[in-house]
């Protein structure tokens, strides 16, 4: 099993910052975008997205795979997202091991589900079937959760990488996510991080979130804590280098500001591997 | 009977959208808090986020309503419209229609004008692409073929009536001024919203173009505007007004290089 490349450090391309990645050179090794922010007939996002995939590698990050839910999979949505992946070529796809939405409803979260040996089942079968129809393995995301459920069976991480195995897919391992599930939920990061297999992680994602009454909440509208930092170096400790990215979704900053924190990624990352290595 | 993954999800989205509290009984007792606040995080985040979904598509009716007006109106919006779209882009594109039987807006014509004036300038955004006609292109055509020959519009070009006051709100909202007071305009107005480049646009047509450029949208030759425009009034003139109008159209890229406009005569 040969994994992508490592493509070293990135942001997410955001509309914000179109005009200073073409007329400057930032220090960025590739961008990931928004699929679904790009599943549009044409004007400035595609023109944009052409322009930046001319110059950067670009990586395709989904929000609405919904592969979690019990209802058929969105045949008309990914026709669009293939096409799209013919236009844009990106490096891989990755997607959220979560459903959206169910019964023709879209709710635009990324749900978490019952850790069992049916949903696994479920969502190991329906990876196959993405990855069949776009003829590319895929990259899944944990996510955040503010729940857990009565019927789990297993721990969220036996289950994550459960997934990749009978999936055969990559896994895009959001250290954020792990944090803030890991204070709503009083687990051990470290066990989380320990038990996800070395050869499926693809990408990394750093982010920021908040803190709600009770809760951490994944904002992405914050700089990376240096809880999360320590997080991953641990997860370079166990996965070695990575592709790395800083995701920030809200209260976007100037494009410096988040080429700073993705200097820091890249200094932690030298510090253990050298200079070269992500 | 164990509850299957597809119960747990229909009593989570009754949750969601409706506040339904059955799903409880699925969630595990949190480590912080009680399962009601967890779930709100979710309840809260729907409305959160798809009321900024509206909020991004149509920014100055925000500002004309307020935000606890646009906020309710929004909550109404969401409870009537479910997204069924995968694609967060779509959501607000019945909002327009869904204002026409607002009750609390109903003598606020403007509001719902204001609307569709987003909608159709979002629309133009990202609309298909198409290359456009050029003057120079133009002026290689025989002109005796030329009259002949359909014309073709941008499929981001949208025509809009509005019979208030609502541009003039647009444009005072866009340029953060005190909108003026909304009210009835004595004729109505003809708007034509387009892209140009990357930037959507609108601007207001006079009686005679808006009718010229209708006919031209419903596939009328070139002859054959000029003869409308005749017909209208100062028929000696009407030859040198439709040529006006098509070079504005052109230079405003509004009309396409199509294999027809080099080679095929209107039959």
């Amino acid at each position: 099993m040969n994994k992508p490349k490592n493509l070293g450090f990135g942001l997410g391309l955001r509309p914000q910052h179109y005009r200073e990645i073409l007329d400057g050179n930032p220090a960025v090794d590739w961008f990931e975008v928004i699929s679904e922010n790009y599943m549009v007939p044409g004007g400035q996002p595609l023109r944009m997205l052409d322009a930046v995939r001319e110059r950067y590698p670009v990586v395709m990050h989904g929000v609405s795979l919904s592969i979690a839910s019990t209802s058929p999979l969105d045949l008309d949505y990914l026709q669009v997202l293939k096409a799209l992946t013919k236009q844009v070529k990106p490096k891989w796809i990755s997607d959220h091991l979560c459903w959206t939405g169910v019964h023709g409803v879209n709710m635009h979260d990324l749900f978490p589900v019952p850790y069992t040996e049916e949903a696994l089942n479920h969502v190991a079968s329906r990876i196959s079937q993405v990855q069949d129809f776009l003829g590319t393995r895929i990259a899944i995301e944990n996510v955040s959760s503010y729940i857990t459920y009565e019927q789990s069976e297993m721990e969220e991480w036996d289950f994550v990488a459960e997934v990749a195995k009978r999936a055969d897919c990559w896994l895009l391992l959001d250290v954020n996510n792990v944090f803030v599930s890991g204070f709503n939920h009083d687990f051990s990061t470290h066990a989380f991080i320990e038990s996800i297999p070395v050869d499926r992680v693809v990408q990394f994602h750093l982010a920021g979130h908040s803190e709600g009454e009770q809760h951490l909440i994944d904002t992405h509208d914050q700089p990376v804590c240096e809880e999360v930092w320590q997080l991953y170096e641990r997860a370079l400790k166990k996965f070695g280098p990575v592709t790395t990215m800083i995701e920030r979704d809200d209260n976007i900053p100037p494009l410096a500001e988040l080429v700073s924190e993705l200097t820091r990624a890249r200094q932690i990352s030298a510090s253990m591997f050298g200079a070269v290595a992500a | 009977m164990k509850p299957s993954l597809a119960d747990i999800q229909q009593d989570f989205k009754s949750a969601i959208l409706n506040g339904d509290k059955k799903v409880a009984i699925h969630v595990a007792k949190p480590a912080h808090g009680s399962k009601a606040k967890a779930i709100g995080i979710y309840q809260e985040a729907y409305f959160m986020r798809l009321t900024d979904f509206l909020a991004n598509d149509h920014e100055l009716l925000r500002e004309y309503l307020g935000e606890s007006q646009f906020v309710e109106m929004a909550h109404r919006y969401i409870a009537a419209h479910p997204s069924q779209h995968p694609n967060a882009r779509w959501f607000s594109k019945h909002l327009a229609e869904f204002l026409l039987s607002y009750k609390p807006f109903e003598h606020h014509r403007e509001i719902q004008e204001l609307a569709t004036l987003e909608l159709a300038l979002n629309s133009a955004f990202d609309a298909p692409e198409a290359v456009a006609l050029t003057l120079a292109q133009l002026v290689t055509v025989n002109p005796e073929i030329f009259n002949a020959l359909k014309l073709q519009i941008h499929p981001s070009a949208a025509r809009l009536t509005f019979k208030q006051n609502t541009t003039s709100i647009w444009s005072a909202l866009k340029c953060e001024t005190q909108p003026p007071k909304p009210h009835r305009l004595d004729t109505d107005q003809q708007i034509l919203v387009w892209r140009q480049g990357v930037a959507s646009r609108f601007r207001l047509l006079g009686d005679e173009e808006a009718m010229a450029y209708d006919a031209c949208k419903t596939g009328a030759s070139f002859s054959t505007l000029c003869e409308m425009i005749a017909f209208r009034e100062f028929p000696e003139t009407a030859a040198a007004r439709a040529a006006t109008y098509l070079r504005g159209w052109i230079e405003a890229e509004l009309l396409l290089e199509t294999p027809s406009f080099a080679v095929r005569p209107e039959k």
